[in-house]
């Protein structure tokens, strides 16, 4: 049962445990007992072995502790992950920790690789504060994509940065196994990025859609308005007020 | 993450092409349910096929059956038959794709930023997808993987012309059917089902019911 995470210790919500049938928790902290926390301690050591040993000295090692109670070994394995990953190190397990696990040692069985926290070309909005919270009723990571995909998400920020000086917000792509997710109708195909319009005047969005058009990438963009441009790779869909919905060649 | 608006059935008022949408049309009623457990379906006028056009298991000289037999929009609201009563049925529209169909009150429709879909609930419903934007257009099976573990076929639906497989997560998880749907001139259209296999007694029946009368709206 993946439901958008495969290697990875999952969390839900209600909601997102009747999509999938699922039981998992939002979050997993000290005194838990669960089948993700024997996940998230697999995670760990993987973790562990990958990063330098210097990092893990004083720090309980979770080798041969295979078992579902979340104890202070995991938290303290926890807190080195979240240090070392730029997240709050609070010793719990929850959608950021879960974020930063993907992008870590995330394994899409789709081979699908995961859009990055940040490059000089774009921001992923799915791991910022904002961002998580507003994913809050399901708590899915719609970050993962082909690498085509995020090549030209990297290719249009980078353009549009050259510009204005202004990184765009990369939302949600697909789950990295390519569930259906109860968020979006498609965004399963690893060629599906929503872009966010918050912060962008209207020259601006008009730039960005222009960019999108000149790339060979892009087979479609659906937004709001044209912003005078013709195109047909602009769809236009009235409800598409908030962000450009960008399809992908390959 | 947002811009999820379910929208009431009766939200839908703008039909296209069609006058006299008004009266409800009682005139049509359904063939039978076909539940498939008597493999025949009543349907007008049964489409043999003899060559193996169809994926899966080759079961030579076997006969298949059209789900879906007439696409032209007749009117707002018909009935189904849904375990032998005839229910009210409302039609909806399907953003993005120039097809809708008729839902039972039990079922309700789902906008989502990027298309719509029509279901019992979030977890249960009927999707759209044109073929050619699929992972796999010219592998449609392995394209229903969508996160589900294991392609197979439904005895039960092989006998469905349309029918290209299905996969499932486990005997009780979220599955997958699908149907293309070729409508000349047009793109070719995946129809999928997803549903937790352990709801299959129930689910099936009226995601059956509903899609044999999908209907095509001229965009
Ligand atoms: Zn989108």
């Amino acid at each position: 049962m993946a439901a958008g995470h495969n290697n990875v210790a999952a969390v839900g919500t209600s909601a997102s445990n009747a999509k999938y049938g699922t039981s998992y928790l939002a979050s997993y902290s000290q005194g838990t007992s669960h089948a993700q926390v024997a996940v998230l301690k697999a995670n760990l050591r993987q973790y562990r072995s990958i990063t330098p040993s210097y990092l893990w000295t004083s720090t309980t090692s979770l080798e041969g502790n295979t078992s579902n109670s979340f104890d202070a070994a995991t938290k303290a394995n926890l807190i080195v992950f979240q240090n070392n990953t730029g997240l709050t190190a609070d010793g719990i397990y929850g959608a950021g920790s879960r974020n930063a696990m993907h992008a870590s040692i995330g394994v899409s069985p789709k081979g699908w690789v995961r859009i990055f926290k940040s490059t000089p070309g774009y921001v992923n909005y799915n791991d910022t504060a904002e961002g998580l919270s507003a994913d809050a009723t399901y708590k899915l990571d719609h970050s993962w994509c082909t690498s085509a995909c995020r090549d030209t998400l990297y290719s249009l920020g980078y353009s549009f940065y050259s510009y204005y000086n202004k990184l765009i917000q990369v939302n949600d792509a697909c789950l990295l196994d390519g569930a259906d997710t109860p968020e979006h109708s498609t965004h399963q195909t690893g060629t599906e990025v929503d872009i966010r319009n918050a912060g962008l005047t209207t020259a601006q969005a008009t730039k960005f859609l222009e960019i999108c058009i000149a790339n060979a990438n892009v087979k479609r963009v659906i937004y709001y308005t044209t912003h005078g441009l013709t195109s047909n790779k602009i769809l236009v869909q009235s409800d598409h007020g908030d962000h450009f919905h960008v399809d992908t060649f390959s | 993450m947002r811009i999820l608006k379910i929208c009431g059935i009766v939200a839908l008022t703008v039909l296209i092409g069609c006058a006299n949408s008004e009266a409800p049309n009682l005139a049509k009623p359904s063939p039978p349910a076909t539940t498939g457990e008597t493999a025949a379906p009543t349907v007008p006028s049964p489409h043999f096929t003899t060559q193996l056009e169809t994926p899966g298991p080759a079961i030579t000289g076997v006969s298949k059956v059209k789900l879906i037999n007439d696409l032209n929009y007749t009117g707002k609201e018909i009935s189904l038959n849904l375990g032998g009563r005839q229910v009210p049925a409302t039609f909806v529209e399907i953003n993005l794709h120039p097809y809708g169909f008729y839902i039972p009150e039990n079922m309700q429709e789902f906008v989502f930023e990027d298309g719509s879909e029509v279901g019992l609930n979030r977890a249960e419903f009927i999707g759209l997808s044109e073929v050619e934007r699929l992972v796999n257009p010219d592998n449609l099976h392995e394209s229903l993987r969508f996160g589900g573990d294991t392609l197979f076929y439904d005895e039960e639906l092989q006998q469905f012309e349309e029918y290209i497989g299905s996969s499932k997560d486990g005997d009780e998880g979220p599955r997958v059917d699908g149907f293309l749907l070729k409508h000349g001139g047009t793109p070719d259209m995946l129809i999928y089902f997803r549903y937790f296999n352990k709801n299959k007694e129930s689910v099936l029946p009226i995601f059956l019911e509903v899609t044999k009368n999908i209907k095509y709206i001229e965009p």
